[in-house]
């Protein structure tokens, strides 16, 4: 068995949450205001059901095959080869999409808050965290996001706290002002980050309880749209129109408060949380990405992969994109298609011929 | 690796000293003769010198004992200094010489005159036959009295130990307003009555155990049978028993033998000197070492929580205890991280620090020749230099010189302009807050410069980046097979009530199930004191 | 195994820390080699370009200095420095202000952002861009218009109470917004979304230099009208105060007013609320502005006033809703004249009638100055402080008045 620890379903809804949360947040409300303005709200209730949906997929995929990733269960429903293609392809693309993470959180960093510091730095300093964190298996991933998660709620709750006295009911008005269609258009870059509970097709086995993968997700989701419902409301009631101009808006809310109590500005103190939810995220993807790769190579260790997956990860992050504009276009535009069939698509397929084939446990055994 | 755990379960098994102070000695070639004593008083003795010597601690007194004319040559052999010697005349010589000669001559015959002995002349507690040299050996080196007669092969042993020892006093460390005050002494035995006498349950069980080739210390594994894990106990003796070393001198050679994570900066086994810590602890599940010759017991599992809790929590009552926790937890924080923030704000951030602050440590820092983090690292060294200074220095100068001596340097730096008086602030209460919480000690100057060294490199980012770092660190440790950091993580939050807060008693029912699955609860189910019922009238 | 695996651990711990230092440190700069900018004036320099003035703290000076009333140390000692530097772009006129105060410029402490007139008539756009996009800059920090230039008011060193002239504009701003309502708090978060907004025009507070005492004093007076990032007038300090109570920024206040007998008399403002509805009659917008507000007798000298009587109340309350009504007609008088909607009404009809508003916002600018705007103040004066009536002269007094009944206004 490759990895010996499990986690308990409080722990896999925490480390979702956190595998979502910091980008979600940081990235989403402008996104979601560009297309859906005022609304944007709206897009949010309407991408948690997405989310829900997707989710129902990957649990009832969970359900049949409890005891096996993605990895090994593709390889049994339709046959080795195209199997372990489908492994090579997760394996692959939790790296792709965890570099884009990477290289999210260290613009954000530059821009934000370090000018002057190469990139480079950034991310050599995070993967370096993120494989330390890794090689000491899921049991410590879990148990470093117990404290982690916690502390990016508690910075989200005293930002909310502060900005509510700045919100201004009428930057709702109108609703619907254009009708329902720049909601969805709005709501179309976030299913990516809703679809993100995918980290389960690889997690699921090693649940202490395997077969709750679906309540796991689902409240995951709906704790995650909560959220996100709670921040585009800040957003929007406080920074309203410019919120299309602001790249960052949660922390141009924070940058907006200024407690008269005791300090002048707060945001190099959001940031702290921030960091480190970002690089528990990282480290979830990069956790999967590993244990893809090691399952798919059938390696009794992923220790090494773990390391050589974190050198492609840097590398990948720093040489797929330009700048920032270039990824944050690559991120709105071009990628959601691509990455919903990976997320939400072939586990959908897969499932469709697991249940045509009666492969895996079926839906009402054990009841 | 089958080997050596053949060895420690054959060493469970054997009476007596498991790791053979015999077999070591034929190991190195030593000689002890012939094993078993003969029948000859002065072949007898001659093995025994040969062992041992003739050393000026080795008292010998020539007795002639029986009735007359049946007088049986006989020896006494003792360690000087080890025997109580007012009880030996009292117990043991006098009525070897009164009683003896009537009790032979009640009993005619060809009499085991150490079955007399033993049975109906020794008025000391303990008497025992002897047979073999080593036994002989080792218990004249333990300290006991040993009495060879001529003419028989065997010996009686009586303990009759009388050494000095420390009385028991209030431990100098742990210091308590409310509670008990006694604290454990070098001297095991005392230590082993003190514990019994707090936990009168069969269920406290001893294990002992003999560790060092040359010291023999006893060291004592105690647990609650039926509240312990049978399984912790077991790997705890298994890992005592393990230790192959010429001597034990203190308990913290027993730790560091024995700990989960010997190069964590983190201490995985706890110590106290307070007998009532041990019985509290030993009621959660724990088990605890004891070791001849240190006044400090460890306790394992130690979990991170323990550094922020003391024995005072619970006797005095829950709101103070609750608050103090919290300013515990984060005296613990600022301790390690405050430096490394300081730095950060400073040289990266320093928006994030209240204006007038920032006018003010600019103002303190103009003309100070060094860089921040140089400074901070300066001066953090010179803190815990006098620091320990304070400790080494005879107890009325020490305290003296750390504070006058921090005092003066501090004030003559910021003069001099060597230091800015932000910077030996902060060093200040650092050094002090770390105080709070002395279970950390050796976390905290290398953890403190870990981060700082990040944070002047990396700002707020590096900062973080460490303490991810060295918070994963400590998730990843374990302490006999329980994570470090429960039940913070993993989360168990009905235990947090005794954790950052310390929740009334009669809430904390249940035993932390982290420890032990043993006995779920620790109090029966309606311990919340109630009001007496209203039907007394209000006298005047 | 193990030993191998911890030693790997260590080294990796170095490897970080090392790896971290050895290309240096980026962002780092020492707190003593920064220079903190505590006010900005921007000016229209020559040919074009910008003239940036700052106003930067000395420390040492700031934290042993005596305070002195009138601010400035002893001795000529002052705990600032002002220097400027002159450049095509913001950026870069900031940026060579290091060359003046001879250490890295910091804008994180920005009090005050002070435009000269000139500048402010030609578009103050530069101004806010920077502000906005550079990570230093706060939108917080407030923004003002000198009625003369804005290197004037930064080299202005009167304090009053404060240390430093930036701290004493600033709070000043928010001290006189408390105590009297004649000013606007408008910072760049406000203007940028007043400007980005198609109905709604910005303000800011205006800076008038004065000298008293042979010391040169920069206070606030009044407000500057923008339409879009240029400016457009000046609101004097009543008229300030008709904005706000239209806008609803009302806090506290005075308000004076004349009693039927020629007295004087004050209510100070307990809170005000305003709703403003829109609606189309014919076609075209009308609105309805509702001013509820609460007041109580801070004053009168009126000694006949019979205050322990609800009519007199009633009838002070007409007096002062009067007095609101010409305030805030002046300000939309003013904003009329102006051609700018300062109030937001065009932002009003589009979240009241958005259908309405995408017929006329193309042309709103013209529309604005001739929309029927009804102005309904409910005043409700209820308190009397901590006095009745008031106290008249005794009977031998010359004024006696005793026996005469207390007067009523209805």
């Amino acid at each position: 068995m490759l990895e010996e620890g499990r986690i308990s379903d409080r722990q896999a809804v925490y480390l979702i949450i956190t595998s979502i949360l910091p980008t979600s947040i940081l990235f989403l409300p402008h996104m979601i205001y560009k297309g859906a303005r005022q609304d944007a709200w709206l897009s949010v209730i309407l991408i948690t059901f997405f989310g829900l949906a997707a989710g129902e997929v990957i649990g009832r995929l969970a359900r049949r095959f409890p005891a096996q990733t993605i990895v090994e269960y593709s390889r049994e429903l339709v046959g080795p080869y195209l199997g372990g293609a489908i492994g090579l392809l997760y394996a692959g693309f939790f790296l792709y999409i965890n570099s884009f993470v990477v290289r999210e959180l260290a613009e954000m960093l530059t821009t934000n808050f370090y000018e002057e510091t190469p990139i480079v730095v950034f991310v050599i300093a995070t993967v370096f965290v993120v494989v330390y964190i890794v090689r000491h298996g899921l049991e410590v991933l879990g148990r470093v996001n117990d404290i982690v998660l916690p502390l990016i709620l508690a910075m989200l709750g005293a930002l909310v706290l502060f900005i509510i006295p700045t919100l201004k009911a009428q930057n709702f008005f109108p609703v619907l002002e254009n009708g329902v269609a720049p909601v969805v258009r709005g709501g179309f870059p976030a299913a990516v980050f809703f679809a993100e509970t995918f980290v389960m097709l690889m997690l699921t086995p090693y649940l202490a309880r395997p077969d709750e993968t679906r309540p796991v997700i689902a409240k995951a989701v709906l704790f995650l749209g909560g959220l996100q419902f709670l921040v585009i409301l800040a957003v929007i009631g406080v920074t309203g129109e410019l919120t299309a101009n602001f790249l960052f808006p949660v922390l141009d809310l924070a940058r907006l408060i200024r407690p008269s109590l005791f300090l002048t500005n707060v945001d190099p103190l959001i940031l702290m949380p921030w960091i480190l939810g970002g690089t528990v995220k990282i480290t979830v993807f990069h956790y999967c990405a590993t244990l893809a790769a090691a399952q798919l190579f059938r390696l009794r260790n992923y220790g090494v992969v773990a390391v050589i997956n974190g050198i492609i990860l840097g590398v990948l992050s720093l040489i797929l994109w330009e700048d920032v504009v270039e990824l944050a276009e690559q991120i709105a535009r071009v990628i959601p298609p691509y990455f919903l069939f990976i997320q939400v698509g072939i586990p959908l397929v897969l499932l469709v011929i697991a249940v045509i084939g009666r492969k895996g446990r079926q839906e009402n055994a054990g009841q | 690796m089958s080997g050596r755990l053949k060895k420690v379960i054959g060493r469970l098994f054997t009476k007596g000293p498991p790791s053979g102070y015999l077999q070591q000695s034929h190991d190195q070639g030593g000689s002890f003769g012939p094993p078993y004593l003969a029948a000859d008083l002065d072949k007898n003795l001659e093995a025994i010198f040969s062992v041992l010597g003739k050393g000026p601690d080795l008292i010998v007194r020539h007795l002639e004992v029986g009735p007359p004319p049946k007088l049986l040559r006989a020896a006494l052999l003792y360690a000087d200094g080890m025997v109580d010697t007012e009880l030996l005349g009292e117990l043991f010589i006098k009525p070897v010489l009164h009683d003896l000669p009537r009790k032979l001559a009640q009993r005619p015959g060809s009499l085991d005159v150490i079955d007399v002995l033993e049975k109906h002349v020794v008025a000391a507690p303990s008497a025992k036959k002897a047979k073999s040299v080593p036994e002989i050996v080792s218990s004249v080196l333990r300290g006991d009295v040993v009495l060879l007669v001529d003419s028989h092969a065997a010996a009686l042993v009586s303990s009759l130990r009388g050494f000095r020892s420390r009385n028991v006093e209030e431990p100098t460390l742990e210091t308590v307003i409310r509670g008990p005050k006694e604290g454990f002494t070098e001297n095991l035995r005392t230590n082993l009555s003190l514990l019994r006498r707090k936990i009168v349950h069969p269920g406290l069980c001893f294990t002992e155990l003999f560790i060092g080739r040359y010291s023999q210390t006893r060291v004592v594994v105690a647990h609650i049978a039926g509240v312990a894990e049978k399984s912790l106990a077991d790997e705890v003796i298994r890992r005592v028993s393990g230790i192959d070393i010429d001597g034990v001198l203190d308990s913290g050679y027993i730790e560091q033998l024995i700990e989960d994570a010997p190069y964590s900066l983190f201490p995985t086994i706890g110590n106290t000197e307070k007998p009532d810590v041990v019985a509290a602890r030993l009621l959660e599940g724990r088990v605890a070492v004891l070791v001849d010759g240190s006044p400090v017991a460890l306790t394992v599992p130690r979990l991170f929580y323990e550094t922020i809790q003391t024995p005072e929590d619970y006797y005095s009552r829950p709101y103070n205890s609750s608050i103090i926790r919290i300013i515990r937890l984060i005296f613990l924080i600022a301790s390690i991280i405050l430096p490394g923030l300081y730095v950060a704000l400073i040289n990266y951030d320093p928006e994030a620090i209240p204006q007038k602050l920032v006018f003010t440590i600019a103002a303190s820092r103009e003309g100070v020749p060094f860089p921040l983090v140089l400074e901070v690292v300066l001066f953090g060294l010179i803190f815990e230099g006098l620091r320990e200074a304070g400790v080494r220095l005879p107890r009325p100068v020490g305290s003296a010189v750390t504070i006058v001596g921090a005092l003066i340097i501090g004030t003559a730096a910021v003069e001099a302009g060597l230091a800015s008086s932000s910077t030996v602030i902060m060093t200040a209460f650092v050094g002090i807050a770390s105080f709070i919480t002395p279970g950390l000690t050796d976390v905290y100057i290398a953890a403190r410069f870990l981060l700082v060294a990040l944070a002047g490199v990396l700002g707020l980012f590096g900062l973080v980046m460490g303490m991810l770092f060295l918070y994963t660190h400590m998730c990843s440790l374990r302490s006999f097979g329980v994570p470090y950091m429960s039940p913070i993580a993993p989360s168990a939050y009905p235990q947090w009530k005794d954790i950052f807060v310390r929740a009334p008693l009669w809430l904390l029912k249940t035993r932390p199930f982290f420890i032990t699955k043993q006995s779920k609860y620790r109090m029966g189910q309606d311990s919340k004191p109630e009001r007496p019922p209203s039907g007394q009238k209000e006298r005047n | 195994m193990q030993v191998n695996k911890l030693v790997s651990r260590i080294i990796m711990v170095i490897a970080v820390v090392f790896l971290a230092a050895v290309p240096g440190c980026w962002s780092n700069y020492e707190l003593e080699r920064r220079a903190l900018v505590v006010a900005l004036g921007v000016d229209k320099g020559s040919a074009g370009r910008l003239l940036v003035s700052a106003q930067m703290v000395v420390p040492s000076r700031y934290v042993t200095m005596q305070r002195a009333p009138g601010g400035g140390g002893r001795g000529g000692e002052k705990p600032y420095f002002v220097a400027s530097a002159e450049a095509p772009t913001m950026a870069e006129a900031a940026r060579m202000l290091a060359k003046k105060a001879g250490r890295e410029v910091f804008f994180s402490f920005l009090e005050i952002v002070v435009i000269g007139k000139d500048l402010a008539k030609e578009g103050i756009a530069p101004v806010t861009e920077w502000v906005n996009r550079a990570r230093e800059q706060r939108l917080r920090t407030l923004l003002a218009v000198s009625a003369g230039t804005a290197k004037e008011v930064v080299e202005a060193s009167g304090a009053g109470l404060e240390r430093i002239p930036a701290a004493y504009l600033r709070s000043s701003v928010l001290a006189f917004l408390h105590s009297s309502s004649r000013v606007v708090r408008s910072d760049f978060f406000g203007f940028l979304t007043d400007v980005s907004l198609p109905g709604k025009e910005p303000v800011a507070a205006r800076i008038i230099v004065s000298k008293t005492s042979g010391k040169k004093q920069a206070q606030v007076s009044g407000s500057a009208v923008f339409r879009g990032y240029r400016l457009a007038g000046w609101l004097t300090e009543t008229e300030t105060r008709g904005y706000l109570w239209i806008t609803g920024g009302i806090r506290r206040g005075i308000i004076s007013a004349s009693l039927p007998g020629g007295e004087e008399a004050a209510f100070t403002i307990r809170g005000g609320r305003t709703k403003i509805a829109a609606s189309f009659v014919d076609g075209s917008p009308v609105f309805n502005i509702d001013i509820k507000m609460k007041a109580n007798v801070e004053e009168t000298h009126d000694l006949d006033l019979a205050l322990d009587r609800p009519e007199t109340l009633e009838g002070l309350e007409t007096i002062v809703e009067e007095q609101i009504s010409r305030e805030v007609q002046s300000a939309l008088a003013m904003a009329r004249e102006l051609g700018a909607d300062i109030f937001g009404l065009g932002e009003v009809i589009h979240r009241q009638c958005p259908a309405g508003w995408k017929q006329i916002c193309a042309d709103w600018e013209n529309i604005f100055p001739h929309v029927p705007v009804k102005v309904k103040v409910k005043a409700s004066v209820r308190r009397t402080e901590t006095s009745g009536n008031p106290v008249r002269p005794g009977k031998n007094s010359a004024q006696a008045v005793w026996g005469r009944p207390r007067r009523n206004i209805i």
